[in-house]
């Protein structure tokens, strides 16, 4: 999510960072699950699994734009600059 | 050393044993064990989500049949094995989550501004995690979040916290860690196949 934001700035929007976000966590999570968990089966519960995520991502991304429009407190650390 | 680097390298022994550990009885034992040291270090321990979590995933490995057929739903077999294998991939899930809770739990600072970035967010995400039960419910979500962040803001400065994830271990600190992973090396030769062979009865632990 960082490399997205810092690549692209302001040309990518809360919703494309998330998804950038959820697809990375999601095939780290796959991979992590084909090496230890489930092995084979892993390639069963992916395209669930990348389908999931990816209708999650695009919920948090518009929530993450109306949280940052809204919120007082996101404002106060902007302005303090953390 | 800093005591976050001591009990990562404490926690990173931790995940060797769990992902040696084969058999079911001693991967039950060490996840115990795990969940105990978490709780021992403030993380909380909710029994309902680890159960439905240690059946869903025994029961989606039923989807190959393996060994002996215990009971039929229908056409559908219970083996035994797929079971066990199951039960045995659930309980090292939920050790990684309780081990991760562990490390964590010292304030895990990793070097560089990336680093001082993941660790703020580690930070705000147990902070609200651990006070979300505080949350106004009648109020609109994002109103009750940002009242929530307000009150975390308030009540710690972000700076005091920096300071203070900066403690060094301890003697006692060594110990204590070396304790725990003696204890996972105990675990082991309890469960070994000399102790078998010597208590007949250990080997018919799954």
């Amino acid at each position: 999510m960082l490399i997205i934001y810092t690549v692209f700035k302001d040309n990518v929007s809360r919703i494309g960072i998330s998804l950038g976000g959820a697809f990375a966590s999601t095939i780290t999570q796959l991979f992590i699950s084909r090496i230890i968990l489930f092995k084979e089966a892993t390639y069963v519960i992916a395209p669930l699994f990348l389908f999931s995520g990816l209708i999650s991502s695009i919920i948090l991304g518009i929530f993450a734009n109306e949280f940052i429009h809204k919120s007082i407190w996101y404002a106060q650390l902007k302005g303090k600059n953390v | 050393m800093r005591f976050s680097t001591l009990r990562l390298i404490s926690g990173a022994f931790i995940i060797l044993g769990l992902i040696l550990s084969q058999s079911l009885s001693l991967r039950f034992c060490i996840t115990i064990f795990i969940i105990i040291l978490a709780i021992k270090n403030g993380k909380k321990f909710r029994l309902l989500p680890n159960i439905i979590l240690l059946i869903s995933i025994s029961f989606a490995n039923t989807l190959t049949p393996n060994g002996l057929v215990l009971f039929s739903i229908g056409s559908y077999p219970i083996t035994l094995k797929a079971l066990t294998l199951g039960a045995n991939k659930a309980l090292l899930l939920i050790s990684f989550i309780y081990v991760s809770h562990y490390i964590m739990s010292s304030k895990l600072q990793i070097p560089g501004k990336i680093g001082a970035l993941i660790s703020l967010q580690f930070y705000y995400f147990d902070q609200l995690t651990s006070k979300w039960h505080l949350i106004e419910k009648k109020r609109p979500l994002i109103e009750a979040i940002d009242q929530l962040l307000i009150g975390i803001e308030e009540e710690n400065d972000i700076n005091f916290i920096k300071k203070t994830d900066k403690e060094y271990a301890i003697k006692k600190d060594i110990i204590i860690e070396l304790f725990h992973i003696s204890i996972i090396i105990l675990l082991f030769l309890i469960f070994s196949d000399k102790t078998k062979d010597i208590f007949s009865f250990m080997a018919l632990l799954p």
